[in-house]
């Protein structure tokens, strides 16, 4: 059995005993929890009280890309951004290994996701945005992947086209959408500072408890421009969504310097975006958690909306440019 | 009530002014509110302890240096001044309105929060003095730089300057200044289109700034500068938009290089050109310039040997107009051109005209630059009509070769000798016998007599229709010559008109001896032998076929 394969067949008593190996003695207790792309669990301790074993899908991240995720952590943790901590393992360090499996431990944190922000809510989140990003900046992350059009968007269609992922029949509308959205991309990236950002900031990622705000899940922590951590969290187009940009640069740029230039890049990643999670699930349906949870996938109607939404946004860029032009 | 009794009573309230702080200073500081509640905690609970400290004693060093440690890493995380003054703000009023409520008089209360104050003047003190620290090391750190920038600026070796939003030079490299002859007090503050031409300043505000504006950069303009001296020189300017963080045009920043020689040189080609073309349009010999086969000029000769209108012919690829047999020749000479740039001699090519005739011409190609880029120069002559004189004059050598040939056959059917036994020739002569042909037959028998050893040669003239008196002398003069060899001449078939001309003549009928017929001749010759003679293939001919003979 090669390492997916026991990664796909993780079971409860695999992960308690990586959780004793690392250190922590458990309660015979586990629950998985939601997540795709990894194996998440919640474990029991002997006291109690309960700590979260995140288990790395293989082939993924390399062990240098996982500890410059950590090491990302414990800047911000250092600077009081409110992030959570992996533990540190018996032996040291926090990036431990069972059966080819890398996997870490953290603490269990409490809280929800906040609701629709209101103005407030926005300029705190510009505020904390800013602050990951001042830490950002501060050291480069040499093993990291880097956002850019390449990897997320051609490289992306090259692998759908060659697994036959998309009805022949769309496959030169996405694929000339795709190509349109990857320049887009190029063009805007050109000349705007990137450093290390989260990556995957939208609401699901924050935590909001007794008025606190916490960020979680660094897994997509890549090398990038400030704007990917904004659109995210932003809602798309209209009126409301300019008076919510504004109040999330009025906490942004309190802290932080913003080039309102790379706004341009906003249309061209969610592009990005929807083309990568799109060869993401096509990369991962051999896993039965995909079948399972994306019963469409691979469907004529999915694909034929997924050219459309891919064409709509080609449309809204070349709109935007237009204004930009102007 | 003393300061420690102060402390006492209001120790109790600790963790409520804890409470207070957590909510308040983030309301007041959102800053602060996007930190995680632990680090809240614990700066709340620091701050009220300090505040419950100071009611004992201020200890403003310890303060201060509490103060810049906090400070300091507020400033590193982001925060501006402001914020943690209203931070301080914050605390202390929220300290004031618990010390109003749980102290039991106003003058205690008082006394606690003048305490308090204290602590805040200090913090307040302790952040402005922290802050303008970091400000002026950053100042100072700028100034270095800036410094640096200047010096660099000022002394590279380009020309450069720097243009504020109005248009006002605000830095001038020393190259600059050098090149145009001004110094720095001269033209700082001054607009940079009062140092260029009429006609540069009319183009940079209509198309320069505007696209500065709209693109952000200028690559590559062409511009004029006026020296102090007067004297214009030619540059190539390139400008950039350099903007603020809100984007608005902050400076503009230029470059640019000295391309006066480069201009001129280029004028000089131009005109150098313009007299090349001059020259070369109405020259009669055919011209033209082509690159990789396609022309890129022509004159007229070219234009009216070829039958095409010089408009169609430029762009064409000569190929087009190329007899289909040459293309391969074509070819490789264009290959030679391109490879070898080198003259190549003249070669005959083969043009289409217009109405489809061939045109034979002399081919000479050379390199040559034409505006700028390599080209191959080709100068035609047009050799067709000599082409035609040399194939007449062919055609006629190789007829007079077939009709020499034909006449010598005709001479050598018209003069046969046929031996027909040791000793006697006969030459049968038919048609009519010209001075020259007499000639020839007197040489062909003479020679033959000779070759032979011939006794008697015996000449027919049975085929002979007429006879003037040339016949007549020629026959004299054939029977004297045979009989200076040593043979005798037998004429036979003499017709009556040929011996008429004799007689008319006067001829020396005495050396010519005459048989009526041929068959007379050969007897007469035979016997004339008495049998010595060998009987020739034809007599045995005769012989055979006949079954006698004379035993």
């Amino acid at each position: 059995m090669n390492t997916t394969d026991l990664f796909l067949s993780l079971t409860p008593h695999k992960v308690l005993e990586a959780v004793e190996d690392a250190g922590f003695p458990v309660n015979p207790l586990c629950y998985p929890l939601n997540s795709f792309e990894n194996r998440v669990y919640e474990v029991e301790l002997e006291d109690r009280s309960r700590l979260v074993a995140k288990f790395y899908r293989p082939g993924r991240w390399s062990p240098e890309q996982i500890l410059e995720e950590h090491l990302f952590l414990a800047d911000l943790a250092e600077a009081e951004v409110p992030v959570c901590l992996p533990r540190t393992l018996r032996g040291g360090g926090t990036l431990g290994t069972i059966d080819g499996i890398s996997y870490c431990l953290f603490p269990r944190m409490g809280g929800r996701a906040p609701d629709e922000p209101d103005d407030d809510l926005l300029q705190r989140l510009g505020m904390l945005a800013a602050r990951i990003h001042n830490v950002g900046a501060g050291r480069p992350a040499a093993h990291r992947v880097r956002l850019e059009a390449e990897t997320f968007v051609r490289q992306n269609v090259v692998f759908l086209r060659e697994k036959g992922s998309i009805p022949s029949r769309l496959l030169p509308r996405y694929e000339r959408a795709a190509r349109v959205i990857a320049d887009f991309v190029d063009e805007g990236i050109h000349g705007t500072p990137v450093h290390r950002i989260h990556g995957d900031l939208h609401l699901g990622n924050l935590l909001l408890r007794d008025g606190v705000l916490s960020v979680v899940d660094f897994d997509d922590m890549v090398v990038g421009p400030a704007v990917q951590d904004l659109w995210l969290l932003l809602p798309g187009e209209g009126v409301e969504a300019r008076i919510a940009l504004e109040s999330f640069l009025e906490g942004y740029e309190a802290l932080r310097a913003f080039d309102r230039k790379s706004l341009r890049l906003a249309t061209p990643l969610r592009g990005l975006r929807r083309v990568h999670y799109a060869a993401w699930i096509a990369r991962r349906f051999h896993d039965p958690i995909f079948p399972r949870t994306f019963p469409h996938f691979g469907t004529e109607a999915y694909w034929e909306e997924e050219t459309r939404d891919l064409e709509q946004i080609v449309r809204m860029i070349t709109e935007e440019r237009g204004g930009f032009e102007a | 009530m003393d300061t420690s009794t102060l402390k006492a009573a209001l120790l109790p309230e600790r963790d409520n002014l804890i409470a207070t702080l957590l909510v308040e200073i983030p309301r007041a500081v959102p800053f602060y509110g996007t930190f995680p509640q632990s680090a809240q905690v614990a700066m709340a609970s620091r701050l009220v302890d300090i505040y419950l400290d100071a009611l004992d004693e201020v200890d403003a060093q310890g303060l201060r240096t509490f103060g810049i440690e906090v400070f300091t890493r507020r400033q590193e995380q982001g925060a501006a001044l402001v914020d943690v003054l209203a931070g301080v703000t914050a605390g202390r009023r929220a300290f004031a309105r618990l010390a109003l409520r749980a102290l039991p008089t106003a003058e205690l209360a008082g006394e606690a929060i003048e305490r308090v104050e204290l602590v805040s003047d200090e913090f307040v003190r302790t952040a402005v003095a922290v802050y303008e620290q970091r400000r002026d090391t950053e100042r100072r750190a700028f100034e270095v730089l800036e410094q640096r920038y200047q010096d660099l600026y000022q002394r590279t070796p380009a020309l450069m300057h720097s243009l504020d939003r109005d248009g006002r030079l605000t830095t001038v490299s020393d190259r600059w200044l050098d090149f145009l002859g001004y110094s720095r007090d001269e033209v700082l503050g001054r607009r940079s289109i009062e140092f260029v031409t009429e006609e540069t300043r009319a183009r940079a505000l209509a198309e320069h700034f505007p696209q500065l504006r709209r693109e952000g950069r200028v690559d590559l303009a062409d511009a004029q500068f006026v020296k102090k001296s007067g004297e214009i020189v030619d540059v190539r300017l390139s400008s950039v938009v350099v903007r603020d963080e809100r984007g608005e045009l902050q400076q503009i920043l230029a470059v640019f290089q000295d391309v006066t020689a480069e201009v001129r040189a280029t004028r000089a080609l131009r005109e150098s050109e313009e007299r090349w073309r001059g020259l070369t349009e109405l020259a009669p010999l055919p011209l033209a310039v082509h690159r990789a086969g396609v022309f890129l000029w022509v004159n007229e000769a070219l234009s009216r040997l070829l039958g095409l209108p010089r408009e169609e012919l430029v762009g064409m690829n000569v190929m087009r107009i190329v007899h289909p047999d040459d293309r391969e020749l074509l070819l490789s000479r264009l290959r030679q051109s391109r490879e070898r740039r080198v003259a190549l001699p003249p070669i005959e090519e083969r043009y289409v005209h217009a109405d489809g005739t061939i045109i034979y011409a002399d081919v000479a190609a050379r390199p040559v630059l034409f505006e700028g880029e390599e080209a191959t120069q080709i100068a035609v002559v047009d050799v067709t009509a000599r082409r035609h004189a040399d194939e007449v004059q062919r055609q006629n050598e190789a007829q007079a070769k077939v009709i020499e040939a034909q006449e010598e056959t005709l001479r050598a059917l018209s003069t046969p000798l046929i031996p027909i036994g040791d000793g006697i020739l006969v030459a049968p002569l038919i048609g009519r016998i010209t001075g020259e042909r007499a000639t020839g037959i007197l040489e062909t028998i003479a020679a033959g007599v000779v070759a032979q050893g011939a006794r008697v040669a015996i000449v027919d003239v049975t085929g002979v229709p007429e006879a003037d008196t040339s016949v007549a002398e020629a026959l004299v003069r054939v029977a004297q010559a045979i009989r200076l060899l040593g043979a005798e001449v037998v004429i036979t078939g003499i017709q009556p008109s040929i011996a008429r001309t004799l007689v008319e003549i006067g001829a020396d009928l005495g050396s010519l001896r005459t048989r009526g017929t041929l068959r007379d001749g050969i007897k007469y010759a035979l016997r004339g032998f008495g049998g010595a003679a060998r009987p020739g293939r034809a007599e045995c001919a005769e012989r055979g076929s006949s079954g006698s003979g004379r035993a």
